[in-house]
This record gives C-alpha cells, structure tokens and sequence, in this order.
C-alpha cells in the first residue's frame, strides 16, 4: 500500500473536481483541452465523470444498518445447521401450516436450494405421507419457467423421522408482498397474470393441478419473473382445508371446493381469475368477515365490477375475468392454454403499441414484446429532464387519453428549448410502472423528471405536477391546476410555462417562448378528437386502428389545416396494411392523399417523413426515394430520439442486400433506448443475417436469461443454432418457444418436441409447426372474412419447400401487391424456391437484383 | 470491522458474481437499494484496489461507509479538513463505482 498517490492520480482528481465546477459546455471544451496534450488523461478524467450522477447515493448508508438488517433476517431455528439429505440446511426463510422452509446448501452441485420440510405431525400419517411423496414427484417432471423447479424428495437421514421436498430457491418477494401497492398498474398485474397463466397451462398440459393457488404461493422475483410454489402437492384434506387455516386463503378457492365437490384443472383458473381480479382492482373478490360468509359469496357471490374499483382495465381483461370466475367449473375455459393465449395478447397489445408490427417482420415468426428491462445506463447530459406519463387518478376513462395527451404536449413543447428532454417513446418504457421516480431518472439518465397525476370529475380538470431532482430526490416544484375542460391549450400553457420559469429556470428566446405555447391547431373540439385517438393508434388491433381512423377523419373535417391529425390518419391506414389486416390497394390512395395534404401544411413533421419512406418503400418500390425519405427520418429519430422510427429503415437496408448497415442502425437504436427488449432481439437478428452467430447466440441468451416468459428470442436462438448445425440445442430452444406460445397444444408437435433429435428431427418439428398451427392459423383468418395475406400462404408454402403452392400464392400476393414482397432477397424463408426461374423473376419485378446463386 | 462484514456476507453463501453481472447490478442493488452479499465482497475487493493508490482515501471510504462515522468524525480521525474528506469522498465513490463497472 502507497501512502503517497502517483503524480498521474493526483493530476486525474485535480482535473475532475476541476471539471465539477465548470457547466455543461464549459466542461467539454475544458475536456477537449486535455484531450489535445493527453488524451489517455481525458479518458480518465471523462469515465469517472459518467459516473457522478449515479454515485450521488452510492455507499450512502451505513454498513452496520445494512447488515443488522440481514442478521435480524436470519431467525435460529431447529434444523439450522443440520444435514438434510445431502443438504446442509442454513437458515430457516418461512413457515406454514404444512411445515418449514429453510435456505439449504446443496454441496454436490455447489448451489442453494429451499428445503421443505413437512411438519413431523403430519408426516407421522403414513397415507397422506405417500401422497404428499407421490405428488412431489408427479410435481418434479414439471419442467417450466414459472414453476419452481423441485430437485428431490426424499426422508431425512437425521434422527428425527423428516419428509422433505428440495427445491429451487427464489429470492423474491410473495405476491401477496408484492400487491401491496393497490391496486397495481394493469400493465404490471398482466404481466404478473401472464406468468401465472403460463404456469397453469403447462402443469394442466400434463395432468397436474395445483389446487391451492393463492398469492402466497406464488413468488416474484425482482426481475418480475413470477414463479409458482407448491404445484400438486397434496392439502391433507381435499376439501376445506386444514383447521385453523385463516379466513383469507379461503378467498382463492373455486365454488366446487367450496362446495366439497371434486376440483379439476377449471378450479385453478377460477383461483386465477381471484388473484388476477385482486392485483387489478386491489381488493379481494370473495373475503368477507367471517369464514362461513365467504364461503357462501365464493359459492353464491358475484364480486363487485372490477372497472368500479380500477376504471384502467381494459374490457378485454374484464372478459378474461368474468370467464375464469364463473361459478360453474364448464363455463371456463376449456383448456388452460387458451387463457394464457388470450391474455398474452392482451397484454403484449397493451405494451408494445406502436412497435410491435414492425417486428412482426424481423424473419421470427412471432412479434416481440417490449419490456421494460434493467439495465445500467448512464449517460451525462446537460440540463434534462423526462416527462413521465401522468396517472389518471380519476374514475373517468377519459383521462387516460387526457394523460397521454398532456404528456406528449409537455414533451413536444420542452423539445424545442436548451434542455434534453426524453422522447415519449423512451418515458413510455414506465407506463403504469410502480418503480421509484428516481430509480427511472437514472435509468433515463437525466437530472430532473416531472410526475404528474390528472383528475377529470364532473366537467373539472385537476392536474398536480411535480418536478423532483434525480440526484437527492428533492421536490424542486409542485403545483396544482383546477379548470374547466373547455380550454384544454391555456391551461398546458400555464402548466408548461410553469415548468419552464419556476421549475427549470430557463431563460428563453422570444423565438423558444413562442415554440413552448406553439399549438398543432386552434379548433380545440378537433384538438380533442386527435387526443382521443392516440390510446387507440398505440393500442394496434384492428379495431383499434378503425376506431382511431373514425376520431381522426373527424379531427381533419373540423381543421382541414391540421398536420398532424393527417399524417395520423395516414398511419392508421399503413399499419393495417402492413399488418395485413387489409388489402394494400386498399390503403395506398388514403395514404398518398392525406400525406399530400400533411406535406403542404407542415413539412418538416418527422412523422410525415417516416410515412413518406413506408410508402416509397413498401408499397411503391421506389428505393431512391425511400432512401431519401430514410434518410431524413433517422435524422429525426436521433434528434427526437425515437428509435421505432430507426427499426424501419434497418429494415429497409436488410432487404436490400446490406445487412451491415442495418445493423449499425438497430445498434443505434439501442443506444438511444436501451431499456426496450425491441432493439436487443433486432440486433441479434441481424447480427444472425451478417453470419455473426456466436454474437447473436450470445445476445439471444442475454435475453432469454432476464426475459424468460419471451418466445421470440427462442425462435431466433432456435435459427441460429441449426445454423451453427447444433440441431439438439435448435430443438431445445424450438420447444421452450412453442410452449410459450402455447403451441404444443398440437399433439405431433408436442411429441416431437421432447422426442426429435438431430438435423432430420429439426426439419419434422419445423414442418409440424408450419402444418399444424401456422398454417391453420392463416386459414382461420380467411374463413373468417378478415383478409388473409397470399404473400403469408406463399412464404409458409415455401419454408415448407412446395414450390407449385408457393408460386401460386406468389402470383396472388403481387396482385394484391404485398408490402413484404420487398423482403424477397433477404428473408431465408425462400431459400428452398430461390433458384427457381419463377423466383428469380418475382424478385426482378419488385425492382431488386436476383441475388447470385450459392 | 471490515473484514467482519464481508466475511459475513461470504458466509451467508452469496456467490462473488463476474464483472459483467456486476455493472448491471449495480445500479438496481448497489445504488439503489442496499449493499448486500456479493455487492460487499465486490466493494472490499474494489476499495483494495482504491487503498493500494491512494491510502487516505481507502480510509475516508472505510471509515464514512464501514464504520459509520460522520464526515467531522472521519476528519478528525485523519487530522485532516472536513472539505478534504469531502473530496475524497467524492471521487472515491466515483472511481470505486467506475471500478465495480467493469471500467479499466
């Protein structure tokens, strides 16, 4: 150990505490100057400074406390100590009716495990002993991400007389710690719902039934992954459960327990439907004072109307409950999948809004889910703030399109003045989250960030907002707005105004100050519409974009001049056609004609770009002019800092031929929002395209390892490793994927997925996967009415390498023009009908080269 | 008094993670929320690093963070300035954090 710190040490601290004193752009010019005698020196100096902003509560606290919080955790009990079947228990961590729950050590495999041990009175029953045995091991095959894996069951070899399960350990919290904060945020509680769901369908898939699901027995780890405990094991009495057991466990249990009537699969989804009802409207559906009083409302009762206590849940959701809690057992849902499926959807609709369909074309087959995730991100701007999105605290379902109308508002006007201000594509990662203000600020990597919460009642508006300090978490201002609704534009005047001249102390220009009251139009009734159409334009059914073209089309009759209403209803019209929901012809003349319109009023609207390089590109084929158009956007989209709108133009540059540059744009994208799932999976998609495939194996592990309840990435590892010729692992990552998309409910399939085996087992389960579910999963849309892509029955027909059918459909897709035509040369899914001469001629008439052959 | 607490987190069987795991913890676990298990053991190994360059300011961390004493106290303990220890304690918290990145 030196006492005395080097001449280069002491030059980096003098430097960096020099740097702390100077302002933002004082601070790069000081920087640069070192860099120019020394510009190791400059590194130095500037890596530690990306680091101030976070080590402003780092080590503050003491040790001791910490600590002493830990000890006081660890409770002296019996077995402590002790040697448990191969496992040396270290310290009790929970107790219940059946018995105790200790940390244990499992020295063999150098892991931790939970020991459950079954309390010795009722292990002493032989009978209950067996099947208490008999299940566990049932339990144990169950091999699912949301369960708790089981790793043994056995008896003790200690004096005592000891049955024990050994089990993964989860650090975590119950979720009945969890739902604590009520009621949670829906899009939480359906994250939460579509773990749980996923747990069921899997254990139901092969016979088992939990039969006592309740918040105490299901886990949440702090990445969110929810884990289910006790998976069939047995109560002692089938019925009513133990004596003594407390009122609230009664809660979850469904009317045919209740009634002593024998349960079934349907039971745990009336559990379900009780939990799920719980965490979305905070209170519990059946409890009641005493325990007669809720068993008769469990059997008789219907719960109070979900939307009465939390107005934020989406009907769909509603539908889902109202199914699972129905009283008779057949009115359920007849198989457990369809459940999960059901609400999947719904909440990837729910999370993912604007970008999900663009990546319904990166080559997987299934569209990503974006997902807040965790990750280390700092950044060192100058003065920044984010706008959070405000909570609608009322009971009016109005003031969610209020909500994110005030937050885009207050975005788009702070956007023009001397501050960074974080997109609304990047604050929208914390939509409904309950995480702290100022564990998002520093994930946004900015010093200020305004909350906001807004009341609509009876014809008045209440806004409060507040602006907190990252760093110490400081209130810096919080005011309270109370109007009429007549004049929404005066009051985010007033609010902005505020935020600017008593919040931030800007001084602006005359030219800033007119940008921050600058209005998108003066016709406040067409303002609204506008507003009221934004909820659904992110919400992406095909409903939903109808329902929004309705509210725009209305928004333009009452302003022809507003901009932005037109490229709006554009979008509506070009996300139907890319998503197939109708024909392109259709869409195109709707599209042309309301950007004209957007292109004269106000051309420099980033959005108005972007649509102008979707139609150039996807439904016209001009790749000059959506190059240009590209260009232009991603300008945008790095200054407005909206990484969806990067996602396209990597597109563009993969169907093209260079997969390079597509790369380096998603990577772009991903410096700009590193927090969204989106731009992971891209990324390790092209780096698979770019023949990258240790790096894309690699980053699709990343995302496996904290997104475990995501397919797609499975589907991606899936393509890489029957590239790599590791056929074994493909069908590994293959059968994780199609259980979570609930595709093994198709008998074959699911053989084949704990059966296939090396390169000819991989092609059985791809084509039982493309026969089997995609397939009828296209026909179904034809059936019934909606409009079914050719272009899709062409790509299945040749992933399945039947040219004849391919090039049928092939010719029915360019009638109806197809936008994914663009992606001929580049999608791999018509590798098998590539040399064909029909190919090579399909790809020359959407204007690209016939790519060489081998 | 060091030892004593990382010890105890050893013997708590936290596994010491690998720098990558590290500098995405650290913000949720370290920052965030308390210093705990393998944080602590990745910390002591950190301030080692920090002790062996620059032995005040090991100190100024050992005493403000492990010891719990009040920035005065640490000055007084050290019969140096308060704002010194300011100081130190400042870039110290940097540089360590910068280390637990996974900075080289």
């Amino acid at each position: 150990m030196s006492e005395h710190p080097s001449d280069r040490w002491r030059d980096v601290e003098h430097l960096y505490h020099q740097a702390l004193e100077l302002g933002v752009s004082e601070r790069a010019a000081f920087l640069a100057e070192i860099g120019d005698r020394d510009d190791g020196l400059r590194r130095d100096v500037q890596s530690l400074l990306d680091h101030e902003a976070a080590a402003a509560h780092f080590l503050e606290g003491s040790a001791f406390v910490l600590a002493a919080r830990d000890l006081a955790d660890s409770r002296r009990t019996r077995l402590e100590g002790r040697q448990v079947g191969g496992y040396a228990i270290v310290t009790m961590i929970g107790a219940g009716g059946m018995g105790e729950v200790y940390r244990a050590r499992d020295s063999r495999l150098d892991r931790d495990v939970a020991v459950k041990v079954l309390d010795p009175s009722i292990a002493a029953d032989p009978a209950y002993r067996r099947r208490f045995e008999d299940e566990a091991r049932a339990a144990s095959a169950l091999n699912h991400p949301n369960i708790v894996t089981i790793y043994g069951v056995g008896e003790g070899t200690g004096d005592e007389d000891l049955a024990f399960i050994a089990m993964e350990l989860v650090e975590g919290q119950t979720l009945r710690e969890f739902m604590s904060v009520s009621p949670m945020p829906v899009g939480t509680a359906l994250d939460v719902g579509v773990q749980l769901a996923a747990a069921l369908a899997a254990a139901h898939a092969r016979g088992i039934v939990h039969r006592d699901l309740k918040p105490e027995n299901v886990m949440v780890r702090p990445d969110r992954l929810v884990k289910v405990l006790d998976f069939g094991i047995a109560r002692r009495d089938g019925g009513l459960g133990e004596e003594g057991s407390i009122v609230g466990t009664l809660g979850y249990m469904s009317p045919e327990q209740a009634a002593g009537r024998p349960t079934s699969f349907a039971s745990d989804q009336f559990s379900f439907g009780a939990i799920l009802y719980e965490m979305l409207s905070g209170s519990r559906a059946f409890h009641r004072d005493s325990r007669v009083e809720t068993l008769a409302a469990i059997i008789e009762a219907q719960p109070q109307p979900v939307e009465s206590l939390n107005p934020r849940v989406p009907a769909s959701v509603r539908r889902v409950l109202e199914r699972c809690l129905a009283k008779d057992p057949a009115a359920r849902y007849s198989d457990t999948a369809e459940l999960e499926s059901a609400l999947r959807r719904i909440s990837t609709r729910l999370s993912v809004g604007l970008t999900r369909r663009q990546a319904v074309w990166l080559g997987s087959a299934t569209a990503a889910a974006a997902v807040a995730g965790v990750s280390a991100w700092f950044l060192w701007p100058p003065q920044s703030i984010a706008v959070l999105p405000f909570l609608n605290a009322s009971t009016s379902p109005d003031g969610d399109y209020l909500c994110i109308g005030i937050t885009e508002a207050l975005i788009g006007r702070l956007r023009h003045l001397p501050i960074r201000v974080k997109s609304f594509s990047l604050v929208s990662n914390f939509v409904d989250t309950s995480t702290d203000t100022r564990v998002i600020g520093r994930q946004l990597g900015v010093e200020t960030v305004l909350t906001g919460k807004l009341t609509l009642d009876a014809g008045r508006l209440r806004i409060v907002a507040e602006l907190i300090d990252v760093a110490t978490g400081k209130s810096l201002w919080k005011k309270g707005y109370d109007r009429g609704t007549a004049d929404i534009f005066a009051l985010w005047d007033e609010v902005a105004s505020a935020i600017v001249d008593e919040g931030l102390h800007l001084r602006l220009t005359r030219d800033e100050r007119l940008q921050l009251l600058s209005r998108p139009t003066d016709d406040a009734e067409a303002y609204d519409l506008f507003l009221r159409a934004r909820p659904f334009q992110m919400a992406g059914s095909e409903q939903d974009y109808l329902a929004a073209r309705e509210l725009l089309t209305g928004a333009v009759a009452r302003d022809p001049r507003f901009a932005e209403a037109w490229v709006a209803l554009a979008g509506t019209y070009w996300t139907c056609a890319l998503d197939s929901f109708i024909r392109p012809a259709e869409a195109t003349p709707q599209i042309a004609q309301s950007l004209a319109r957007a292109s004269v009023l106000n051309p420099a609207l980033p959005d108005l770009h972007f649509g102008l390089a979707i139609t150039h590109f996807f439904f016209e084929w001009d790749w000059t002019s959506a190059e240009r158009e590209f260009h232009l956007t991603s300008a945008a989209a790095d200054r407005e800092l909206q990484p969806e709108l990067l996602l396209t133009h990597a597109m563009e540059r993969w169907a093209m031929g260079h997969v390079d540059e597509a790369l380096q744009i998603v990577r772009r994208a991903r410096r700009i929002d590193p927090l969204s799932t989106i731009f992971v999976n891209a990324e390790a998609n092209y780096l698979f395209h770019a023949g990258h495939l240790d790096e894309a194996a690699a980053l699709y592990l990343t995302l496996i390892n904290t997104h475990a309840d995501m397919a797609s990435p499975r589907f991606g590892l899936a393509e890489v490793r029957q590239a790599q010729g590791r056929f074994d692992e493909a069908i590994a990552a293959r059968a994780q994927a199609h259980e979570l998309e609930g595709d093994d409910r198709d008998e074959e399939l699911r053989s084949l997925m704990s059966t296939a085996r090396g390169e000819q087992g991989y092609r059985q389960l791809d084509r039982a996967a493309l026969l089997n579910v995609e397939l009828p999963r296209l026909e179904r849309r034809a059936v019934t009415g909606g409009y079914a892509s050719p272009l899709d029955f062409a790509r299945l027909w040749a992933r399945l390498g039947d040219g004849e059918r391919a090039f049928r459909f092939l010719s029915a897709a360019f009638d109806d023009r197809a936008p994914a035509l663009v992606f001929l040369n580049a999608d791999r899914a018509w590798d098998a009908v590539r040399a064909d001469p029909r190919f090579r001629e399909a790809v020359t008439r959407v204007g690209l080269q016939p790519r060489g052959q081998g | 008094m060091r030892r004593v607490l990382v010890d105890y987190a050893r013997s708590r069987g936290y596994q010491k993670r690998g720098a990558g795991i590290i500098s995405v913890t650290l913000d949720e676990a370290l920052v965030v929320s308390p210093a705990r298990g393998a944080d602590l053991v990745a910390l002591d190994d950190a301030l080692q690093a920090l002790a062996a360059v620059d032995a005040r300011k090991g100190q100024v961390v050992e005493m403000r963070f492990f010891g719990g004493l009040s920035v005065e106290e640490t000055a007084e303990a050290l019969h140096v300035s308060a704002e010194t220890v300011m100081r130190d304690w400042r870039f110290a918290k940097v540089w360590l954090l910068r280390e637990l990145a996974g900075h080289v």
